[in-house]
């Protein structure tokens, strides 16, 4: 999901750009102790201000409504159910404060719920748990993800690539074209993909438009509703 | 004939004093030559009138005399005349009949049975036949009786109007012609006998091959009737059952005149009073009233309504036990012959005989429809049929095996003494069970075989006090038999079969249920066992899945989470060894790459235990995420909206699983299809595919898996794999069924309930007999 030098990327929209000096206010949402602490120790070496942290949903919008983060990275499975408490959380927030960036961290992914996340709005990211252990790569999704961006998790883009149907709309498409799809369903800038499979960003652009075109897919002039678009194609194709 | 008289006649009649002459002589031989005339036609069988025609023309001429008589005495003291010669064509036709009185010859040889001889006939006779005599001027005659076995048949006569009288010996020369002439008849009478005997012995025959048929007994019993009406010459012939000690029932009737009979068959009369066949009941022997010295209903009926007269009654007995009667009457005033009771003996052995096979047979064909209706009912348990639907066949065939059961009903008790209607059965016609289901007739014999727990009957409802009596004969009830019905040992219910007719049931119906009760105990106690045995199933495998998606949870929460907290302190202390040599770093980044290696592994095993989308998103979700990670690209139809039963969107979801996994692996098809529908209370789930077919549930333990899930919860599996052909898998789940606990059906629409209590018998209520 990039280089390893966690550097802001060029996804970011004007007004928002990263000041080191103002780091990203985050809150943690995680009834596993031990590793929400490990995961704010992360985000606290990587630069963000982790401003608070709770153990379930309730608490989690407490904190949220009283600290306004920018960020709140959520566990999906929280007491008291261990269902989807996170997701409910999350889907609170983004009522009552659509500015907030969120990412939700689930032990696997499903569509169905990716879905549901990023039809909400913008920044808003849908990851496996384990993705924290690539530090680098999740820092640099984070930072993408609170500059605006959607993001899935590239292994569920990746199922949805790699099932295969009969009469798949998705032979119409060649293998690079497809490589930008899986990208594009990442949440990835056509910066972001032209530097993943060393292409100029222009030829990205006309990959994209050659896709959106053979997809039939609505052009879309944000990111998110681009990623948007991919996801829900690939999930109903 | 006169100038013979004249010519050789002994003027005083002494003949037998002359020496013999040459006239004599040749009397003597005219009178061997008549006599050997009329043997002769005695000995070729002629029949009597010709013989009595002979006699009289020959005792005519041989005497020479003007009228040459023979007469047959009747009962009723008169004379008909059977053979006429000379003058007596004109006078005494044959056929004409004489009463014997007043003085002359016929009523003196009558009254004194010896040879008469009357001089001066037409001075001195009088009476009806002294008219023709005096016309004809007869003026000797002389009579002689003709005996016949030793009694007076008749008589012999001969008249001459010549003044002198006839010859001394004319009464003896009359005697030889009338031995021949009651020999002529004694023959005659034997050979009416044998006649007789003959077609009695046919008239049995026909009726004995009709017992052999095995004509049904109504048809016998009228046979017979007939039959011996015919044979016996009767006016009327009636066969009576004895009922009970108290009735009989007609069973079979004739009438000569072929008049409907009186008292049809089936009509019942109450023994009694003085009449034949009470006489044959008491007694068992034959009996015989003549004329109308009779009482009792049955006396009354016979004289009043059949007009009997005189009659005769022979018991029959079947197997040692007096039966019936066969009564034969004149309707005339006329006594029935003495052998009457002799010849109708042989009917009453065949009727004997039909009885005895007809009952045999029915025996035999009611064991045989038992057995027939039993295997019927065995065959339906066996094959696990749901016990209400036992219960209705139970209670048909019962009500139709058991002879007199207007209905039949299959009752279960509850808690509190009610005995519920689970099946019933009522005979066509019968008024339906609506009336009966409240139990009024079943809740006296219900009672008594609860109390005792074994087989019951009530002959006699009406017989009982109280209302619950009265109610049941206004519902139409008069007697029934119950049995009960135990299930490993505790009573369960009882089985109640009902009649219309008081005493319908024969003795021994009772124990007769014993084999249908049993059946149904055995239906309940399968239907239990299977029941416990679903159930444990069903349990079994929702243990299965719970374990398994705790085991999924465990996985997720537990060592996920540890192996990425561990990831986490690994990248912490890489970040701060990060001014040191970068050989540790390194190190410290391939644990974690090992660590995230080991959290993809663990992400798999997961999803392989239980999906976990499945209990989030249904079964839907959750087949779009099995579907979409088929290597075999998959159609995948989903029409079943809403969220069910978990062990059902679980089952359906393995099932899908399952065999997705074995396309894959086995049936090298190029697309499989997974259809999914809701039709009614079941799922439907079907996956096919295009491959090589050939699966079979021996095969590998993936399939009979599928199959020991699907049955658990009650679906049904089917496969169809031919060779070449492709792979359907087809699987039905009862969406209501997979709740957990199976129950036990029961009854039907029109369930019904009555209240086991103490009812016509003064019985004290069940709980406190219960407790002895």
């Amino acid at each position: 999901m990039g280089d390893n030098h966690g550097m802001p990327t060029s996804s970011a929209t004007p007004g928002t750009a990263p000041e080191r000096q103002c780091a990203t206010r985050v809150v943690l949402a995680d009834d596993d102790v031990l590793l929400r602490e490990g995961l704010a120790s992360l985000l606290d070496r990587s630069g963000f201000d982790v401003v608070g942290q709770a153990g379930n949903g309730t608490e989690l919008l407490a904190l949220v409504r009283a600290v306004r983060p920018e960020l709140a990275i959520i566990d999906i499975r929280m007491p008291p159910a261990q269902a989807t408490e996170g997701l409910q959380a999350a889907r609170v927030i983004r009522e009552e404060l659509p500015g907030t960036a969120i990412i939700v961290l689930s032990a696997h992914v499903e569509v169905d719920e990716a879905m549901e996340l990023l039809a909400g709005g913008q920044r808003v990211g849908y990851l496996l748990k384990s993705r924290v252990t690539d530090v680098a790569d999740f820092i640099e999704t984070v930072e993408r993800i609170t500059a605006g961006a959607s993001v899935v998790d590239p292994s569920l883009v990746q199922e949805l690539v790699r099932a295969r149907r009969r009469r798949d709309p998705l032979d119409v498409l060649s293998p690079r074209e497809r490589e930008v799809l899986a990208l594009m369903a990442e949440g990835a800038s056509n910066a972001g993909i032209a530097r993943r499979i060393y292409i100029t960003e222009g030829t990205v652009e006309k990959h994209v438009r050659s896709i959106l075109t053979k997809l039939d897919l609505p052009e879309s002039d944000t990111e998110h509703r681009r990623v948007l678009a991919v996801l829900r194609f690939l999930d109903a194709r | 004939m006169n100038t013979l008289g004249t010519g050789d006649g002994a003027p005083d009649g002494r003949v037998g004093r002359d020496p013999p002459s040459q006239a004599r002589l040749g009397q003597l031989a005219d009178e061997q030559a008549a006599l050997r005339r009329v043997a002769t036609l005695v000995a070729r069988g002629e029949p009597p009138e010709a013989v009595f025609a002979a006699v009289a023309e020959e005792v005519g001429q041989l005497l020479r005399v003007d009228l040459a008589n023979l007469f047959r005495y009747e009962p009723d003291r008169t004379e008909t005349c059977v053979a006429a010669w000379g003058m007596a064509r004109k006078h005494f036709p044959v056929g004409s009949r004489w009463p014997l009185t007043g003085h002359n010859l016929s009523t003196l040889v009558f009254e004194s049975s010896h040879p008469v001889r009357v001089d001066h006939y037409a001075d001195r006779s009088s009476g009806a036949l002294g008219a023709p005599i005096r016309e004809m001027g007869i003026r000797s005659a002389v009579g002689a009786p003709i005996l016949v076995e030793g009694t007076q048949w008749g008589a012999i006569l001969a008249g001459s109007t010549m003044e002198q009288p006839l010859p001394a010996d004319t009464e003896s020369r009359l005697a030889s012609f009338t031995e021949l002439v009651a020999t002529a008849i004694a023959n005659t009478n034997s050979r009416t006998a044998l006649g007789r005997l003959a077609e009695e012995q046919a008239a049995l025959r026909r009726v004995a091959t009709l017992v052999a048929r095995a004509t049904p007994p109504a048809q016998v019993f009228a046979a017979v009737a007939e039959e011996v009406g015919r044979v016996l010459a009767v006016d009327f012939t009636i066969l009576v059952r004895y009922d009970t000690q108290e009735t009989l029932e007609v069973v079979g009737t004739w009438t000569r005149t072929g008049a409907p009979a009186p008292t049809p068959v089936g009509g019942r009369l109450p023994l009694g009073g003085r009449n034949v066949t009470t006489l044959v009941h008491q007694t068992g022997r034959p009996a015989r009233i003549d004329y109308s010295d009779v009482s009792g209903v049955i006396g009354q009926v016979a004289s009043r309504d059949w007009g009997l007269r005189s009659s005769v009654g022979v018991p029959v007995s079947a197997e040692n036990r007096l039966w019936g009667c066969i009564v034969v009457a004149f309707g005339r005033l006329e006594l029935l012959p003495a052998d009457t009771e002799h010849r109708l003996a042989g009917f009453t052995e065949l009727v004997a005989t039909a009885i005895a096979s007809t009952q045999a047979r029915m025996e035999l064909r009611d064991f045989a429809e038992e057995q027939a209706a039993l295997r019927r009912l065995a065959t339906a348990v066996a094959r696990g049929a749901p016990p209400e639907e036992v219960f209705a066949a139970v209670a048909a065939e019962a009500g139709q095996v058991i002879p007199g059961a207007d209905f039949a009903l299959v009752n279960r008790y509850d808690a509190t003494r009610v005995a519920e209607v689970v099946g019933g059965w009522a005979r066509a016609g019968s008024s339906g069970l609506a009336g009966l289901l409240p139990g009024l007739a079943g809740q006296a014999v219900s009672t008594l075989v609860f109390e005792r727990n074994e087989p019951a009957r009530v002959d006699d409802l009406a017989g009982d006090d109280g209302g619950i009596a009265l109610a049941a004969e206004e519902h139409g009830i008069r007697s029934c038999v119950g049995a009960p019905i135990s299930v490993a040992g505790r009573p369960w219910g009882l089985m109640i079969v009902a009649s219309t007719r008081q005493g319908a049931f024969p003795s021994g119906a009772e124990h007769r249920l014993a084999g249908f009760t049993e059946l149904v105990a055995t239906a309940i106690a399968n239907a239990e066992g299977q029941a416990a045995l679903a159930a444990s199933r069903a349990r079994i495998v929702a243990t299965a899945d719970q374990t398994r998606r705790r085991i999924e949870r465990d996985l997720h929460d537990g060592a996920q989470q540890r192996l990425v907290t561990l990831a986490l302190h690994l990248r912490e202390a890489q970040a701060a060894a990060l001014p040191a040599p970068g050989e540790l770093s390194a190190q410290l980044g391939r644990a974690v790459a090992e660590a995230s290696g080991a959290l993809e592994d663990l992400r798999e095993t997961a999803r392989g235990i239980h999906p976990a989308i499945l209990a989030k998103g249904g079964l839907r979700a959750a087949l779009k995420t099995l579907a979409s990670r088929s290597p075999i690209p998959v159609d995948l139809r989903v029409a079943a909206e809403d969220r069910l039963p978990e062990p059902v969107e679980v089952s359906a979801y393995y099932v899908a699983a399952e065999a997705l996994t074995n396309v894959a692996r086995h049936a090298r098809a190029a697309s499989v299809s997974v259809d999914v529908e809701v039709a009614g209370e079941v799922l439907r789930v079907a996956v096919r595919d295009d491959g090589c077919g050939g699966a079979d549930f021996s095969g590998g333990t993936g399939l009979v898996g599928l199959k020991d899930r699907v049955e658990a919860i009650g679906g049904r599996i089917f496969l169809d794999s031919p060779r070449g052909a492709g792979t359907s898998l087809h699987v039905e789940l009862p969406i209501t069924a997979a709740k957990g606990d199976v129950a036990l059906p029961v009854a039907c629409g029109k369930r019904r309930s009555f209240l086991i209590t103490a009812a016509p018998r003064c019985l004290p209520p069940i709980g406190c007999s219960r407790g002895r």
